[in-house]
């Protein structure tokens, strides 16, 4: 189990291992029902194209970056993100009215398991306002004062980042999906 | 490189992607035909396919029909190298229905209840938190 603050992984190591875990995730049963795919931007950090379901069929197409400073010891950092404008290669922090930010219903993705704060206050920032996927699976959580139990943690070795996606995909299905938070495009 | 290159590029890879699923189709074909040919009742077994959600990787072997779901399971934990642990979720992949509460059932007497032909389909996770 994990203990104490998050120190960063070897870079190199984290790389590679990252490397490694996606591909497997991309090459996984779920990931090719769920029409997965990923761009690397980064040695250590990965966009992944999901699809969300809603309620009456619907799908809406979704961003998720995933970032492996401190992997595998501790989960990948998850956001989700919007894609790049045409003169920029980064991909950035939806606003909380984007249609690349996703309406999750934590009364239904829950039993205390998964919730998503599209602005969550980071005390350990200065009280910075950003983006929270707020699971064990996910970097985050344990740099805002969340307590798993001992069966939550995440645990090297048994989880890689497919836990983080597969979680994620799951909370992208109705009914616990609503719809985009909304449709600016940024 | 030019625009229209990286559109005949995308192209390529959309036409690629869409093999890769057909073949992915037949595979699954495949599976379930040797999984019938394999639950003559001379050679009564079941084929088991598990889905490991927190790594990605997914097994699969053949369970005898007598055998009760519960040695399914262990040998399931054995083959992920795991221990059971409070919390984890074992479900049917078609339905969601949770496998746990059948282990006292043969897997004979699971097939014949959920009626979905020769092959057990599971997905398994562990516990997360999160509010």
């Amino acid at each position: 189990m994990l203990a104490g603050p998050p120190s960063l992984a070897d870079p190199e190591i984290a790389g590679q291992t990252f490397s490694d875990h996606l591909a497997k995730a991309m090459a996984s049963s779920l990931a090719g029902r769920e029409q997965w795919t990923s761009t690397m931007i980064g040695p250590r950090s990965a966009v992944v194209h999901m699809w969300a379901t809603r309620e009456d069929g619907t799908r809406d197409e979704y961003h998720l970056m995933l970032t492996a400073d401190y992997y595998d010891q501790w989960p990948p950092r998850a956001v989700f993100v919007a894609p790049p404008d045409v003169d920029s290669d980064d991909w950035t922090d939806p606003t909380t009215d984007s249609r690349w930010m996703p309406t999750i219903d934590q009364q239904i993705t829950t039993a205390n398991q998964f919730a998503f704060h599209p602005r969550y206050q980071y005390v350990t920032e200065g009280n910075a306002q950003r983006q929270l996927i707020c699971f064990s699976h996910s970097f985050d959580y344990y740099i805002t004062g969340h307590g798993p139990s001992d069966e939550q943690w995440w645990k090297q070795g048994r989880h890689t980042l497919m836990a983080t996606l597969s979680r994620i995909q799951e909370a992208l299905r109705a009914p616990a999906y609503k719809g985009p938070a909304g449709a600016l495009n940024s | 490189m030019s625009e229209i290159s990286e559109e005949l590029l995308e192209e390529e890879v959309r036409l690629l992607e869409e093999q890769i699923e057909l073949i992915e189709d037949e595979v699954e074909v495949v599976e379930e035909q040797i999984a019938a040919e394999h639950a003559h009742p001379t050679r009564p077994r079941a084929h088991v396919v598990i889905e490991n959600q927190d790594d990605g990787e997914t097994i699969r072997f053949w369970s005898p029909l007598a055998a009760t779901v519960g040695q399914v399971i262990s040998r399931m934990y054995a083959k992920f190298r795991l221990t059971q642990e409070a919390g984890d979720r074992l479900v049917r992949l078609s339905d969601g229905a949770n496998v746990y509460p059948e282990a006292d059932k043969t897997v004979k007497k699971y097939l014949e209840e959920q009626k979905e032909g020769t092959s057990l389909r599971w997905s398994f996770r562990s516990e997360t938190g999160g509010a």
